[in-house]
Order: C-alpha cells, then sequence, then structure tokens
C-alpha cells in the first residue's frame, strides 16, 4: 500500500519546489549569454538543476512504491526542533537590549524544555556557571564588546 | 634530489619554529584539548566540534587560528574514537568501524589497550602523513601555478563530483545538495556585475550568506535536535578503563595494520570529496580478509582498531593537500578551513605556499605536533574523558547552544548572523531527516562562488564555446578523472561498497 511519509518523495518535492522557488525570485535578474553571462545565469542552471533533480528523486521514489518500511520518516518530534531554533532566537532579541546575562538565562531557559527539563535548582546553577564562564572568556578573555547587563537608560 | 631534501629540511625548521613558538604551542595545545572535550560528547563528531569552536579562532593571529582550528579537528576526531571504543558511541560515521573491535575490546576489559592502540595508530598515521604532505604541497602547488579558469573549474568539478560518489546513500541526492549549496552560496551582491541577487532586501545578506552560519547552524544546531530526538536527552553509563598500555602481542599485531591503514587512508583521502568513513571501512575489511582468523574480527581484534584510526587520521589529513596547494576544500571540514582563511584576509589558492611559507608550513609542523600532543595528554586523561560523559545531555546542549550563539554574533557583531544560525539550524534538521547529507551542501556553498567566476572568465575567453574545457589538457584530464568516476559509481560492486558504508 502507498504511504505519503515517503522521505525520497518529500526530498524531491521540497528541493523542486526550491528550484522554482528561485526562478520566480529571481526573474528579474539578468541572464546574458555563455560569453557574457549576467548575475542571473550559474543561480539559474542550479535552479533547474534542483527541479530536474528533485522530479528525478520523488520520480524514482514513486516507482519503486512510496512509504515502504525503509524508506518512511522517522518519527518526528516536534519539541527538540521548535524549543531549540526559538532559544536561538531569543538570544538574538535580547541579547543587545538587556545584555548577555538576561540573554544567556533566557536562552537556557527555552533550551532546556527541548530536553528533559532540569529542575529548577540545576537550571539556576547551570545559568550562574555559564554567565560566569561567558563573560569571563569572551568579555574579558577575548575583549568582545558585547553588553553584560542590561543598561539602565531606556 | 639533495637540494629538494635540503629544501625540505629548511622548511620543515622554518616550519616548527613557528608551531613550536610559545603562542602557538599553546593555542596547539588548548585547541587538541578543546576538541578532545567537545569530540567525547556523544553525537558530536569532527564537523560540528570544528563549527562550534570556530569562534574562538576568529580574534587570534592568522597562523594560530589556523594551527588552532587544526588541533579543534585532530581532538575532537580523537574524541569520537574515545566514544566509540567506551560507550560504543560513534560520534561520526568513520568511527562507527573502530566501535566494532575497539568497543569489544572493552567490553573484554580491554578498553585501555583499545583507546592507546586507537592513539597510537593515529599518532603513526598522523607522522606519515604529514610528511607526505610536506612532500608533496610544494609540488602540487608549483602546477597549480600554471592553472587558468577552466583548469579551476575542472578540478571544482572533480571535487564536487568525487563528493558525490563517495558521499552515502543517493547520487541523485548529492548532487541536489550540491546544487542548493552552489544557489546559497551565490546569494548576495555579483561581484562582475554589481548585481543583489536573492537578498529579498535583507541587509544581512548583501554581501552574501555567511560561511559560519551556515556550518554551525547545518553542523550544530541541527546535530542538537536529532541528538535531543534521538536520546530524549539520556544519558549513558560508563565502565571503568582498566590497564592502559597494549602488551606486546598487541604491538606486533597492531604495527602491520596501521602501516597499511596509513597506506589506504592517504590514498583515498587526498581525493578532493573524501569523506573519512570509506578509507576506514576499506582498511577494516583488508585486515579481515588478510587475517588468518577473519571470523574474530568484531570480537575484539586489535588490527580491527588500529587500521580503521590509522586509515581515519591518514585520510582525514591528506585532505590538507587539496586544501593548502589548491584552495580547493576536498570535504567539509576542509571548508570551514578554508572559511577561516577567508576570514582571516588570507586568500586560499596555490600562492599561499610560496607567499606565506611560515602559514603552510608552521601548519604542517603543527599538525605534526598536534597528534604527538594528543597521544601525550589523551592517555593520562582518559579518565578525565570518562567522566565528562558523565555529564547529561541535557546540561550540556544548553551551554553549546549558547556557545554557538556568541560565536556566531561575534564574527561580524551582528545578530542577523544569529538568526541565519536558527534557519539553517532547522533546514539542516529537515535535510537529515530526508536523508540529504548536509556535507555535500556546504562543500557547494563555499565552491559556488569560486566556480561561478572561473566558469564565467572561461565562457568570456572562449566566446561562449565549452569546449574550452576540452582542448586545454589540464581540464580534460580532470574532466576524465570526473567522468571515470561517475561512471565508477554504475559499476555494481561499487555501488555495493558505498551501501555497505551506510
Amino acid at each position: 500500500m502507498n504511504r505519503l511519509d515517503d522521505r525520497d518523495l518529500w526530498a524531491g518535492i521540497v528541493l523542486a519546489t526550491f528550484g522554482v522557488l528561485a526562478l520566480i525570485l529571481g526573474a528579474d535578474l539578468t541572464q546574458g549569454t555563455a560569453a557574457d553571462m549576467g548575475e542571473g545565469y550559474v543561480p539559474r542552471i542550479m535552479a533547474i538543476g534542483l527541479i530536474a533533480l528533485g522530479a528525478l528523486i520523488a520520480g524514482l521514489a514513486i516507482r519503486r512504491g512510496m512509504g515502504k518500511p525503509d524508506a518512511r520518516f522517522e518519527s518526528v518530534r516536534l519539541r527538540p526542533i521548535a524549543f531549540v531554533s526559538a532559544s536561538v532566537l531569543i538570544f538574538a532579541a535580547t541579547l543587545s537590549s538587556l545584555g548577555l546575562v538576561i540573554a544567556i538565562a533566557a536562552t537556557s531557559i527555552t533550551a532546556n524544555f527541548a530536553g528533559q527539563p532540569l529542575s529548577w535548582r540545576a537550571l539556576t546553577g547551570l545559568v550562574l556557571v555559564l554567565s560566569v564562564s561567558v563573560v569571563t572568556i569572551f568579555v574579558w578573555g577575548l575583549g568582545l564588546p558585547l553588553r553584560v547587563l542590561p543598561s539602565l537608560l531606556p | 634530489m639533495d637540494a629538494i631534501f635540503s629544501g625540505l629540511i629548511a622548511n620543515i625548521g622554518l616550519g616548527f619554529s613557528v608551531a613550536l613558538s610559545p603562542l602557538n604551542l599553546g593555542l596547539c595545545l588548548v585547541g587538541c584539548l578543546l576538541g578532545t572535550l567537545i569530540g567525547v560528547l556523544p553525537g558530536i563528531g569532527p564537523s560540528a566540534t570544528v563549527a562550534m569552536l570556530m569562534p574562538l579562532t576568529f580574534h587570534l593571529p592568522p597562523v594560530g587560528a589556523l594551527i588552532m582550528l587544526a588541533g579543534v579537528f585532530y581532538g575532537s576526531q580523537y574524541g569520537g574514537s574515545t566514544t566509540a571504543i567506551l560507550v560504543n558511541l560513534p560520534g561520526e560515521s568513520s568511527s562507527v568501524v573502530t566501535t566494532l573491535d575497539g568497543h569489544a575490546m572493552a567490553r573484554n576489559g580491554r578498553a585501555g589497550a583499545a583507546l592507546a592502540v586507537a592513539a597510537l595508530a593515529s599518532l603513526f598515521a598522523g607522522t606519515v602523513t604529514t610528511l607526505v604532505i610536506a612532500a608533496a604541497g610544494p609540488p602540487v602547488a608549483k602546477l597549480a601555478l600554471l592553472f587558468q579558469s577552466p583548469d579551476y573549474v575542472a578540478v571544482m568539478v572533480l571535487g564536487l563530483v568525487a563528493a558525490v560518489v563517495l558521499a552515502q546513500g543517493s547520487l541523485a541526492k548529492a548532487l541536489a545538495m550540491i546544487a542548493l549549496g552552489v544557489f546559497l552560496g551565490l546569494v548576495g551582491t555579483d561581484v562582475t556585475t554589481g548585481m543583489q541577487r536573492y537578498t529579498m532586501g535583507v541587509n544581512a545578506l548583501f554581501d552574501g550568506i555567511g560561511f559560519v552560519p551556515v556550518a554551525m547552524g547545518l553542523f550544530g544546531l541541527a546535530e542538537i535536535m536529532l541528538n535531543l530526538e534521538a536520546t530524549q536527552g539520556q544519558g549513558r553509563v560508563v565502565r571503568p578503563a582498566d590497564r592502559l598500555w597494549p602488551s606486546r602481542e598487541d604491538f606486533k599485531l597492531a604495527t602491520p595494520a596501521a602501516a597499511r591503514g596509513t597506506a589506504m587512508g592517504v590514498a583515498l583521502g587526498i581525493l578532493p570529496g573524501s569523506t573519512t568513513d570509506i578509507p576506514a571501512y576499506a582498511a577494516y575489511s583488508l585486515e579481515k580478509k588478510l587475517s588468518k582468523e577473519p571470523e574474530k574480527f568484531g570480537h575484539g581484534m586489535v588490527q580491527g582498531v588500529a587500521a580503521p584510526e590509522a586509515a581515519n587520521n591518514a585520510s582525514a589529513q591528506a585532505g590538507f593537500i587539496p586544501m593548502l596547494s589548491l584552495g580547493i576544500p576536498p570535504n567539509a571540514i576542509m571548508a570551514m578551513m578554508i572559511g577561516a582563511m577567508m576570514i582571516h584576509g588570507i586568500a586560499p589558492g596555490p600562492q599561499i605556499i610560496d607567499k606565506q611559507p611560515a602559514l603552510f608550513w608552521g601548519l604542517v609542523a603543527s599538525m605534526w605536533l598536534g597528534n604527538a600532543l594528543l597521544v601525550v595528554l589523551n592517555l593520562p586523561l582518559i579518565w578525565l574523558w570518562v567522566r565528562l560523559l558523565t555529564i547529561p545531555y541535557r546540561v550540556l546542549f544548553p551551554a553549546i547552544i549558547i556557545f554557538c550563539c556568541i560565536g556566531c554574533y561575534s564574527l561580524k557583531n551582528n545578530l542577523s548572523e544569529v538568526v541565519i544560525m536558527a534557519i539553517f539550524g532547522v533546514i539542516g534538521y529537515g535535510l537529515r531527516k530526508m536523508r540529504c547529507e548536509p556535507a555535500p551542501l556546504l562543500l557547494g556553498f563555499i565552491l559556488g562562488p569560486m566556480l561561478e567566476e572561473n566558469f564565467r572568465r572561461s565562457m568570456l575567453i572562449s566566446e561562449g564555446d565549452l569546449s574550452v574545457f576540452l582542448t586545454r589538457p589540464i581540464s580534460a584530464g580532470f574532466l576524465a578523472v570526473s567522468a571515470a568516476l561517475l561512471l565508477m559509481v554504475l559499476v555494481p560492486s561499487m555501488r555495493r561498497a558505498r551501501n555497505a558504508a551506510d
């Protein structure tokens, strides 16, 4: 029986879609000729290559019968992917305004939800250790221009 | 001949004078230690380790930065073997082979001997390969000075084809990853026309997508997501190691195996696009074929540790030859080294050996020092690595994320880079879920701009005639080898070897 959770099928679809998007978003780039290439020439070759290869990958998956047990996606858990990326984005959002210490705390707390959460005590300890070591290594040691604490001025 | 030889001695002398300066020696030491420290963590392979620690080297002088990064690389490889042997957890595909007999030895209570054999075999391979690099690097670079644009295109095509051939799994996927990588490498302002491509008005993309956030996202963050998904943040239990030093019998068996593994590793590793796992597998199966008691492999044969460890290390280091003498990275880690060079304003290419002899020879000398330091340091420190394994992953990974964020930000003091890293983390996760390898993508990404520039120039000179690639002997030669490699994949026995490596 055909199942749609075939990773080759989706790999093909995703890659070909990316190629199509690349052609659309780059529609206004100058192509030029082989002897005098515009900025769109090589990217377009790559986009067409992606469409062709994507179609090939998906086509092969359809031909062999979709969703064979060894071609299915392994179980996807959203928790790690969501919280790991969220923690990185939170770091980006907090660092310049609130400073390193708060950014580290916010990032650690968010990241903590990605795995098996630590107790609050262990988490506090982790944040303290990380703050001290990061400030020591990167701010004092390497002299990076990072704001350590939130600025008191608005 | 004598002149060449004395030149080599003088160059190696220069190298050691650079590598032995207190700063560089210290950086090599710190690199090896940090590399091992991160490398022993289960599930973090050398690529992820190098990507994570790269930012620590941004503020160092260029030679020191590369020496430290190379140290991180050897350290992480060694760390990967340590976990493979002690807890049966390979850090990356190349140490899968080491788990077979290495962990079997550990189960037989001979963990110490297995670790020492792995370290000594790697040192042996590292020493031989360093000499090969010192001898082969300059002539290859001399040859490369004759290269013109079409030849560069051809050698890059060879590198990418080899990456496809030696990659695991589907050919079409590996090709698609390269195309995607080249495409992403071209985002930003076009150098020739000054026009913007695919920047969609985002300031941070005007200079192109940064190499560091891409590498750290694809290898560092994606790795964390996959690890958390697979292990659900569990720690693993570790057995204590016994007596460290291998017996005389072990040495007698391991030495020739290490020598054969080294030869295999250098031969395969010099090919652009090579990974370290194929040589390791090839060396292991060679030992099994040569052995009088092949049925004992998998149950703690010392040759089964020595040969793949030597092959793995030799092939990894042989990758420095195309990297340093042609400026073309043969694998993802060398791509990161090229990235680090460019961050320090060093243009990779054949001119490096002549223009920056201190850099080239210092790096070569530090390779040997790094390997020696690893043995000297790590044998006494094994107890520490074993203890480190008892730190639960759920404590480690938030720390790793924070180091990635700070490292990524500090390169340009730009938070957009951190956001790009997060995006590439998700992309890397998705690709791995679809069984698309990120390594060819990264190679394509770093080669993309070089490839386009040289392709454009070739076509400009030939007035759009593609035959220019076939009429120049150098480029025709490289393309012929590329075609032969592609044909080889279609031969059933090679295909089987690739599948066996999965």
